[in-house]
């Protein structure tokens, strides 16, 4: 095979994006230097899971069959891990602090209303700043530049290298 | 110069040593303490005065109704105060945590409350 082949230059680039990938990889966290607060994600399925299990025991009041008790019962067991999950973490943010009241409040609103402790629940997060709207991540510059790579090599595999250098003459 | 004398060593030096002198200044400004401070001794008013309380005892049932009052007027102003400090919020989230533990221990609230407490705590000094 032709050292100049395209395959070899394929090759070559391959090479280069999987010593790089590493360093690609690691790259968001480090540069970023905070790692978003995992306390939002277990939120998020805490309000799924408690969603998913009104909806069963509204189906259940309707329909009192097996498979419909089976779901509930799911349902309840998926709920009761969501919510554990949850009280095991500690938010590693403020806005994760505040989302945690939040969460806490409305849940306590829901279960257990009118009772001193959902009042206080209440007292707390109506005091609370208005969240932030949700933003959209944007995507880390490592993240950019594997994709730019990646894209290229692809490039480079299927055409010999000559669409990849006028892409990458585009980009910069 | 004017600022001559003072130099800018000695500047950030005066600044540092008046920093916690301000932080207590701010403290002390948010009206959530003062609030948690009323609370605290109503609510301490209301438990001594239904301590042996003598229902057939005019006096003691007229004193135990009014400290209920001042309890219930206590509670009522902290809830319409909104801390203006993380020092105020953090008092505010321990207050009412030690506050529902006592009143309604194991509940929901009780042990959200409870939650919210530790992981303020773990979260260390504001």
């Amino acid at each position: 095979m032709s050292p100049n082949s395209a395959i070899t230059v394929a090759d070559m680039g391959r090479r280069a994006v999987q010593s790089a990938m590493p360093v690609l990889l690691a790259a968001p966290v480090e540069a970023a230097g905070r790692t978003p607060d995992p306390i939002h994600e277990a939120i998020e399925r805490a309000q799924d899971a408690r969603e998913a299990y009104a909806t069963a025991l509204d189906v259940l009041g309707v329909e009192r069959n097996k498979a419909a008790v089976l779901v509930a019962s799911a349902a309840a067991d998926r709920d009761t891990r969501a919510r554990e999950a949850l009280a095991a973490l500690r938010p590693t943010t403020r806005d994760g602090l505040h989302a945690l009241i939040r969460f806490y409040a409305e849940d306590a609103q829901a279960l257990d209303p009118n009772s001193p402790g959902s009042e206080a629940l209440q007292i707390l997060a109506n005091g609370l700043p208005e969240p932030a709207p949700a933003r959209r991540r944007t995507p880390s510059l490592a993240s950019r530049l594997f994709t730019i790579i990646s894209e290229c090599v692809a490039l480079a595999m299927m055409t010999g290298g000559s669409a990849a250098v006028s892409r990458l003459h585009h980009l910069f | 110069m004017i600022l001559a004398p003072f130099s800018r060593r000695s500047l950030i030096g005066a600044a540092a040593l008046l920093g916690p002198v301000l932080r207590a200044t701010a403290n002390e400004a948010d009206p959530v303490f003062a609030a948690i401070s009323a609370a605290r001794r109503a609510g301490t008013a209301l438990t001594a005065a239904l301590s042996n309380l003598d229902e057939n005892d005019e006096a003691q049932n007229g004193r135990a109704n009014a400290a209920a009052d001042a309890d219930s007027d206590a509670r009522n102003a902290l809830a319409k105060i909104t801390p203006t400090t993380e020092a105020g919020f953090r008092t505010l989230v321990r207050f009412h945590a030690e506050d529902i533990a006592f009143l309604e221990p194991d509940t929901f609230g009780a042990l959200a409350l409870r939650d919210i407490a530790a992981a303020l705590e773990a979260r260390g000094p504001s």
